[in-house]
């Protein structure tokens, strides 16, 4: 290429992505499926089915006791994520339970001790039935009493089998227990490799990003498809520029377009979701591929489109469609095998393998080589048979 | 619109400027669409400065010539050299001396005039000061420079043609080709539109103009090349193209006094071909009008015959059309 088609190349291209921004920038309701509609898919999902159900609060009446009372607080308080809210009275944590402010309640009887020496209820736990974390809380709280309350049951069996005083044979439980060796349990971390905990976003933001990324693509094809019908892309060639720079113009703006989305998805769920990406460069290089995929498939739809409202009708119903079949909507680990057999014929399963790799293995480049290889032939198909139907309709007359 | 006033310079440039070799030269030019020919051996040329109009009805290949001159199309056959250079897709850098204003309306409608200039101008290597210069200068010329930043779809049917028209003449290029600009807008866009054209040839721009509308093309243009079914089938200027039918112009002289004795002295003149009495008038077929009105009045007074009115009847390019195709322009356009 010489220097003047070198420049004429880059001007096209220049002018293509300016005038696409310009689009963009100026039409509120492309505005909102781009940039707003994303990021609050990814809010809304990722805190209704996300991981927080892990981490509560539990609230509890102030009391004075430091008997059963206040050694069971301080051992909530120490559970990993857990946190103890203090009530003044019992309306005021039933109130904060009903609002779910906190995952349940613990109102303790006034005579404690003396309830659990008479093996009566001492506690009344209080929970909002429907509430989805109440069911963990009600473990750790049970795990808590369990840890606090061994030695008395223990005391209270051998007081009753041999006629000892309570308070003797509590003594002795206590003093075994403490010499007991703590139980070994084996732990397994599935995500060792990863240096950082995950987000409950964790898995919404890539699901997401995938999913707008080629819906609003495609959608977008009927921008292409309104600029031949209205013979603005015939008119471009009238001037100093060849087919073949047009068709290069046309495609950077579109890439950049969904480039730009990703780019955008990506640090608003690193920055407000806490949504770590894993491997920098590993996610730098599938966002990049994917955005072509995305680009390739929105000028795709273009070049062929014949109507730029059915464009924008269908292409919305076919990208969430094709989204669920890539694993954007469930993980793709649930699927039948038949399915996951059927999902490998569509780029956002490729893509969703490739997040799931980096974010939730913590695996690097070497790890999605096949995926980006096989989102590289999705876009070079795309992209390929767009330029062939951009030439032939620029070339129709 | 009388034909009085047409230019009758044959492919020359503007008085003043030297001759130039063409600045447009089309030679038999072919496209095919499948079975059907568009374009069937169209040859012509266009010097610079000149105004050459392709007449003829919807269909029959005018936009396919425009399309293969501006390389939007590929030609089956011919060739065409734009300021020297073919035109082809392997050198596109031949079209930067063309400015295309299509039939459409080839623009972004959801951005303003000054936009879509911006982008058309970049594509032309216009950049900074100087894009935003002739961005100015064009909307002025066109009559937007008060709407520059509304949206396309925000103007009228009439404001589009101008901003489409505004489009083709950014990089103020050597020959605008204007494909039926004026089709369906209002009188007053229209005469904007022609006003317009008539200052671009002024100031020395060569323009190949189509239209299916006669009057426009006797207005602008200063050859005429009439093509029908893909074929040109006749060329030249007005005057040209009605003593090849063997129309001539006519004047109507009505009058008081002697008219058989006025209508014998008449009849003596250079350049009067026939004289017919009629009554209250005489009627004088003349090889040109303008050139024997002033020896008609001269008779006139010395055979004491009072003049109450002359009506100058000229034969058009729709006689012309009629004649070489045998159907009436209108017939077969919109």
């Amino acid at each position: 290429m010489t220097g003047v088609r070198f420049r004429t190349a880059l001007a096209a291209i220049r002018s293509f992505v300016r005038v696409f921004a310009r689009q963009i920038v100026g039409d509120r309701v492309t505005l909102f499926f781009l940039v707003v509609l994303p990021v609050v898919v990814i809010t809304v999902i990722g805190l209704t089915f996300g991981s927080a159900g892990s981490s509560f609060d539990i609230g509890y009446v102030r009391t004075d006791d430091d008997g059963l009372p206040g050694r069971l607080i301080e051992r909530l308080d120490d559970a990993d994520g857990v946190g103890v809210v203090a009530f003044e009275d019992a309306a005021d944590l039933r109130a904060a339970v009903r609002r779910q402010t906190v995952a349940l309640g613990l109102e303790f009887a006034d005579d404690v001790d003396a309830r659990l020496a008479a093996g009566e209820p001492a506690i009344t736990v209080v929970a909002e039935a429907s509430a989805q974390s109440a069911q963990g809380a009600l473990d750790v709280v049970r795990a808590a009493v369990a840890a606090e309350l061994g030695p008395d049951d223990a005391a209270r069996f051998a007081a009753s089998l041999t006629g000892t005083s309570f308070e003797t044979a509590e003594q002795v439980a206590s003093t075994v227990a403490g010499a007991l060796p703590p139980l070994d349990v084996a732990v397994t971390d599935v995500g060792e490799q990863r240096d950082e905990s995950l987000s409950e976003f964790a898995l919404t933001a890539p699901q997401n990003l995938v999913l707008f990324v080629f819906i609003n693509a495609m959608a977008g094809g009927a921008a292409l498809v309104r600029m031949r019908r209205r013979g603005v892309l015939r008119r471009v060639m009238a001037g100093p520029v060849s087919a073949t720079d047009i068709v290069l113009g046309v495609t950077a703006a579109w890439f950049l377009v969904s480039l730009m989305q990703s780019a955008l998805i990506m640090a608003v769920g690193a920055i407000a979701f806490d949504v770590s990406w894993g491997d920098p460069v590993g996610a730098f290089l599938l966002a990049v591929v994917f955005a072509a995929v995305g680009a390739g498939a929105g000028l795709l739809v273009g070049a062929v489109g014949g109507d730029e409202d059915r464009v924008s009708s269908i292409s919305p119903p076919v990208g969430i469609v094709l989204g669920a079949l890539g694993g954007c909507m469930v993980p793709l680990e649930i699927f039948p095998d038949a399915m996951r057999t059927v999902s490998r014929f569509v780029p956002q399963s490729w893509a969703m393998t490739g997040w799931e790799r980096l974010v939730f293995d913590g695996e690097g480049v070497s790890a999605i080589v096949g995926p980006l290889a096989v989102l590289a032939g999705f876009a070079a198909v795309f992209v390929g048979l767009a330029v062939v139907a951009l030439h032939r309709d620029l070339r129709s007359g | 619109m009388s034909g009085t006033d047409q230019r009758e310079h044959s492919g020359a440039p503007v008085p003043g400027t030297a001759p130039s070799l063409p600045l447009l030269r089309c030679d038999g030019l072919v496209r095919r669409f499948g079975e059907r020919t568009a374009v069937d051996g169209v040859s012509f040329h266009i010097s610079a400065g000149e105004t050459y109009g392709l007449l003829g009805p919807n269909g029959a290949g005018k936009t396919t010539t425009i399309s293969m001159i501006a390389g939007i199309l590929r030609p089956d056959g011919g060739r065409v050299e734009l300021d020297g250079r073919r035109v082809d897709a392997h050198d596109p850098e031949a079209k930067r001396s063309l400015g295309l204003v299509p039939q459409e309306i080839a623009l972004f409608d959801d951005l303003s005039a000054e936009e879509n200039l911006r982008f058309f101008g970049s594509l032309q290597g216009l950049r900074g000061a100087d894009l935003r210069a002739r961005v100015a200068a064009t909307l002025e010329l066109v009559g937007l420079s008060d709407r520059a930043k509304d949206r396309i779809s925000e103007f009228s049917g009439g404001m589009q043609r101008r901003a489409n028209i505004a489009v083709g003449l950014l990089h103020r290029p050597r020959l605008l080709v204007l494909d039926e600009p004026t089709a369906g807008v209002d009188p007053q866009s229209r005469n904007q539109i022609l006003e317009s054209i008539e200052q671009l040839r002024a100031e020395g721009m060569a323009v190949l103009y189509t239209t299916h509308y006669m009057e426009e093309a006797e207005r602008l243009c200063d050859r005429v090349g009439i093509i029908d079914r893909g074929r040109i089938v006749a060329e030249g200027t007005r005057r040209e193209l009605v003593a090849q039918i063997g129309e001539h112009d006519r004047l109507v002289v009505r009058a008081d006094g002697p008219l058989d004795a006025f209508a014998a002295t008449v009849g003596t003149l250079a350049g009067v071909r026939e004289v017919h009495v009629g009554t209250g008038s005489i009627d004088v077929v003349v090889d040109d009008a303008a050139s024997t009105l002033a020896a008609v009045v001269d008779a006139a007074t010395s055979d004491h015959v009072v003049v109450t009115g002359i009506e100058v009847r000229e034969p058009n390019l729709e006689a012309v059309f009629l004649h070489l195709t045998g159907t009436a322009l209108r017939d077969r356009g919109d």
